[in-house]
């Protein structure tokens, strides 16, 4: 039996914890402001201004500013409402700031399946492919779609390619972030069992 | 390494075997029993006896590569103890694997196994 440091177990608890907390729809907190969590059309809102705090690069405070306001509960389309909620980000620690969004990234792509099929091309978007699944397999309009948090949307992928896998005789596989943390680690430990 | 008994599965999660001097790790392996039935008949058509044939272990399961490391082929084998009750590890032939997800560093592959036969 492999036994995995207790760091990872640690990290895998949390893993499990972030899967059972997304379907609360609790909203969070990032340097003692209130956000949602990130919806599909949050991340496409994200995606179009180019954030940096959601590809994980540095970031400056206006880049906060703006990512902070898109998944803000007061967010609206008014560019004066914009201006006066991001003065309040100026204000706030930017390596508390840092740590929390990067806590706050985990937990919502804590699920999403990091590796492709290869050698397949794709023809459409994650956005189109969503609206297409949820559409056929539960009957959601667009907009309840792209309404779902993120962190349910890649756990209901999961149960939804499961089900079809199992109804067809095959095996669903899937590589989360956790799920390499633990290969590695049971890997590394057998080669070091080996060596002793 | 937890391992269920139901019947003659036994499942397993996190299993690392050695095939060809590289290590692999089984997210998940199942394997099974089966027997297969042959009814002897009587002149008649009525059934007279029937013998009851062990067909060879046969497993299947996911198993994580890293990217250095050659994909799981038809034909590789992997031995492991597949119930704490018995003294010898069984010997399995790999005979079938399909689509491989990857991402870079790892990669997933799903397989079909059969006990090799002495």
């Amino acid at each position: 039996m492999i036994a995995l440091p207790e760091d990872v177990r640690q990290q895998i608890e949390e893993a499990e914890t972030h899967q059972q907390e997304a379907w609360l729809n609790l909203n969070a907190t990032i340097a003692g402001i209130e956000v949602r969590q990130i919806t599909l059309k949050d991340y496409f809102i994200l995606k179009g201004v180019e954030s940096p705090v959601l590809t994980g690069q540095n970031f400056s405070p206006s880049d906060l500013g703006i990512f902070l306001w898109i998944l803000s509960p007061e967010f609206k389309t008014c560019p004066k409402a914009r201006d006066k909620f991001c003065k309040k980000v100026y204000d706030v620690h930017l390596a508390t700031a840092v740590k929390e969004v990067q806590k706050f990234l985990e937990a919502t792509f804590v699920d999403a399946d990091t590796a492709e099929e290869q050698n397949r091309k794709s023809y459409t978007t994650f956005l189109a492919h969503q609206v297409d699944v949820y559409g056929r397999e539960y009957g959601w309009s667009i907009k309840e779609t792209m309404n779902l948090p993120l962190r349910q949307i890649f756990q209901l992928n999961t149960a939804i390619s499961e089900r079809i896998a199992i109804a067809n005789g095959e095996r669903y596989t899937k590589l989360r972030e956790i799920d390499m943390i633990e290969a590695k680690a049971m890997l590394d430990q057998f080669r070091q069992n080996k060596s002793n | 390494m937890a391992v269920t008994q139901d019947g003659t599965n036994y499942s397993f999660g996190g299993l690392v075997v050695t095939i060809n001097a590289n290590e692999y790790l089984f997210q998940e392996i199942s394997v099974s029993e089966g027997t297969n039935v042959i009814e002897l008949e009587g002149t008649d058509g009525d059934i007279i006896s029937q013998v009851f044939v062990g067909r060879p272990r046969e497993a299947s399961g996911t198993a994580v590569v890293e990217n250095d490391t050659n994909l799981l082929k038809r034909g590789d084998e992997f031995s492991f103890q597949v119930h704490p009750t018995e003294s010898d590890n069984t010997t399995f032939l790999i005979t079938d694997t399909s689509i491989t997800k990857s991402n870079g560093a790892f990669s997933t592959q799903t397989f079909s196994a059969r006990a090799k036969l002495n």
